[in-house]
């Protein structure tokens, strides 16, 4: 599927799922000439990813706890999106990909209020006996960015007024120039961590598409998709779904393929799915997983028909190979599945079969 | 109808094999063409590396392939569709890498190969790249006496920049399809088959001109090393080896060296590059896993790259063995849920008019690397720059030679 032209470049700016895979190929290690053209930004200044998703703990200091339960109603210690390490410099850096910008007064500022404070010293976080300053970035789509920087600034007040610790934060937006280039773009550099001050103390284009439309501005997808991401742009979760349906085939195929018939194949969904997003699902909660294992279950029964057995309780479908004939068949078939057909992929609906307990 | 000399007597023991493929047994070694002995034709094969893929190496051959210990590491082929005749044997120096010797005629043991190894999905064959093969011609230019022969073979055609379908016939038929002059195949494209035998001294000194003056030149896809006395061991891209000289235990010691530079190659690669995901302590995750890069030394045509992707990667029996979900983003750009038509592994890729980006996830072989850039060396871009991350490939062979 090719995103045409009529989706707003906007869009990808303002989404989740490009703003995650921009990072995390900021991060790889790329040859340094040659025509790719995404440049390992975060990579050059010496970060590495320590962990997607871990929580950064507050706190328990009484005056601390008090003030929080002041500042907002969610106690919880919070979870920033990404974590990366540096080489050399001492201090982590955290960063919070966030679709738009929001206002002091936003449910969203909270959650960035603990982790300004969390932040501040991730000793705790990481069991370290010395203090473990840490940076917090928030990025976004570059027209928000200045929002964002006012929220930061009101928040720090709010912070300073209760005496709590509070990190640095700087906010980088992203932005799609008209010379076909991604731009990142802090706008306010003077609070950049050591490491990034050279590098983003103006703005910095990071992919480059020479030659290449304009429409063609999607990455190769490390992460194609994450549930939960409301608000997406319909286009885009579509064809997020069609690239995982696409990875998720092909380990139904290699499964197939792989038997030796005469033999009932045995395929898990979770399993699939695990090895399809590298390893993701694990860490996905127990109903987006529980509607994707069907949706898998779906799509190799709808495609396979009367030669599959399914079990839904334990979202396993089995497949009858008698022949290597009947194997061959069905990989002609399963090759046949168009992808980005919503009938036919995991955007296509599917009702949770009921469970007893 | 293959002869019945060319199958192994059989033996007890590997003392008796080894004597015998020395030419030092009573029992009459195996004859040729032309008067002289039958050459042994080494293939150098691969089973898959993954965790959950512990296969006895028996259950990696087709049913109908008996493998009978000699040893804990040397076992008799022997084939139902030859009467269970000794075809050859299988010599397994590592839990990874067997090696199959046979006597079968070359057409024969190709065809062997073919089918019980290509068709199989828990076996390959070793991938000889050019930038494997170069690395082995630089330590034998600098170890060898100047004036014994090399032989340097260097393949490439441009298969998709036919005006019409390109037909995947197997080039090894090349010599004798030319040669057919009523049904030679009319070849409207870049198509460059070089063999040169010459004295080591000579093309030590012309071999880079070669590649500066013609890109073909930058596909090496054979290379005959001298032996130590006459004669020498040729070995090809595709993982086969020719024991031209007098001597079985050198051959042996040659395909050792190389399987080991192979292996280190591999797995260094495989550690490195393989992505997936890892619990981090105290919660959380990350994702480690970085690409492999190859540039052409030209952009393709965008009619050149269309047909790229259509016949290398949409057609079933494609010579690529590469298929999967394309993502078409541009004329110019793809994105492939790609899977390995041969091990049935998935992996992900990216194709441009300049480049090919992929990741293997972990567990996917990593000789799918060296396999990708022979096939994009023989047909698409003679000459790449390859990267793993951000490490030049050469270099990367370069460290792993010296690791031996």
């Amino acid at each position: 599927m090719t995103i045409e032209a009529s989706i707003p470049v906007s869009a990808l700016a303002q989404d989740p799922i490009f703003q995650l895979n921009m990072v995390l190929w900021s991060l790889k290690r790329l040859p340094s000439q040659g025509s790719y053209h995404i440049r390992p930004l975060l990579k050059e200044a010496g970060y590495y990813l320590f962990a997607i998703d871990r929580r950064v703990l507050l706190p328990k200091d009484n005056h601390i706890v008090e003030s929080l339960k002041d500042l907002t109603d969610k106690l919880g210690s919070p979870s920033p999106d990404i974590w990366l390490k540096h080489e050399k410099d001492n201090a982590h850096l955290i960063i919070e990909l966030k679709s738009r910008g929001f206002s002091p007064e936003s449910s969203k500022a909270s959650q960035i209020l603990k982790i300004l404070i969390a932040v501040a010293d991730l000793s705790l976080s990481v069991a370290a006996i010395d203090k473990l300053p840490g940076h917090l970035i928030i990025m976004t789509d570059n027209q928000d960015a200045q929002l964002l920087v006012n929220t930061l600034d009101k928040l720090k007040e709010k912070l300073e007024m209760y005496d709590l610790p509070c990190s640095p934060a700087s906010v980088i937006g992203l932005e799609y120039n008209n010379e076909d280039s991604w731009i990142w773009d802090c706008a306010n550099p003077s609070t950049l961590p050591q490491p990034l001050r050279n590098i983003l103390s103006e703005r910095v284009v990071v992919v480059t598409h020479p030659n290449i439309p304009p429409t063609d501005i999607l990455p190769l997808y490390l992460v194609p998709w994450l549930p939960g991401q409301k608000g997406r742009q319909s286009m885009l979760n579509s064809d997020g779904l069609a690239v995982l349906t696409g990875r998720v085939l092909t380990y139904v195929l290699g499964e197939v393929r792989q038997a030796s018939p005469p033999v009932n194949l045995p395929l898990e969904a979770d399993s699939i799915l695990h090895d399809a997003t590298y390893g993701f699902f694990k860490y996905w909660n127990s109903k987006d997983k529980a509607i994707l294992s069907q949706k898998v279950i779906n799509i190799i029964s709808g495609c396979l028909g009367s030669i599959t057995l399914i079990d839904s309780s334990s979202r396993r479908i089995a497949i009858d190979i008698p022949l290597e004939e009947t194997r061959e068949n069905i990989l002609k078939a399963i090759e046949k599945i168009e992808i980005n057909n919503p009938i036919n992929n995991l955007e296509g609906d599917v009702v949770l079969q009921p469970t007893l307990f | 109808m293959q002869s019945h000399t060319h199958y192994l007597p059989e033996f007890a023991s590997r003392e008796d094999y080894v004597e015998y493929l020395e030419g030092n047994s009573p029992v009459n070694y195996p004859s040729g063409t032309r008067n002289r002995h039958a050459r042994l034709k080494t293939f150098m094969l691969e089973t898959a590396r993954s965790e959950r893929q512990n296969r006895l190496l028996q259950r990696s051959f087709p049913a109908d392939i008996q493998l009978v210990n000699i040893d804990e590491s040397l076992f008799k082929v022997k084939d139902g569709s030859y009467d269970g005749k000794i075809v050859g044997l299988v010599e397994v120096f590592n839990e990874r890498h067997p090696v199959f010797y046979t006597f079968l005629e070359s057409h024969t043991s190709k065809a062997w190969v073919k089918k019980n190894v290509d068709q199989a999905p828990w076996l390959d064959r070793m991938w000889l790249s050019s930038h494997i093969l170069y690395n082995i011609w630089e330590h034998i230019r600098l170890t060898v006496d100047s004036n014994r022969y090399v032989g340097l073979g260097f393949d490439h055609e441009s298969k998709y920049e036919m005006p019409t379908d390109p037909i995947d016939y197997d080039s090894d038929n090349y010599s004798e399809e030319m040669e057919d002059e009523d049904n030679a195949p009319v070849t409207d494209r870049k198509k460059a088959r070089v063999y040169i035998t010459e004295r080591l001294g000579v093309l030590d000194k012309k071999f880079k001109r070669f590649s500066e003056l013609y890109d073909p030149f930058h596909s090496l896809v054979q290379l005959q090393i001298p032996a130590d006395t006459q004669g020498g061991h040729r070995f090809n891209f595709d993982g086969q080896a020719t024991n031209l000289s007098d001597s079985f235990v050198e051959h042996r010691a040659r395909v050792i060296s190389i399987v080991k530079l192979y292996q280190k190659l591999t797995e260094t690669a495989e550690d490195q590059l393989w992505l997936g995901t890892e619990d981090v302590d105290g919660g959380g995750f990350r994702l480690d896993g970085e690409p492999i890069f190859i540039q052409f030394a030209q952009e393709l045509s965008e009619e050149t790259f269309h047909k790229f992707i259509t016949y290398g990667f949409q057609r079933r029996n494609s010579i690529s063995r590469i298929g999967g979900y394309i993502h078409q983003r541009s004329p110019k750009r793809i994105h492939l849920s790609a899977i390995d038509r041969h091990l049935w592994q998935p992996f992900i890729l990216e194709a441009t008019t300049k480049h090919i980006l992929l990741l293997l996830p972990r567990g996917t072989c990593g000789n799918t690397i060296h396999r990708l850039v022979t096939y994009v060396q023989r047909y698409v871009s003679p000459k790449i720059d390859v990267w793993l991350g951000d490490e030049l490939y050469g270099d990367a062979v370069k460290t792993a030679q010296k690791g031996e």
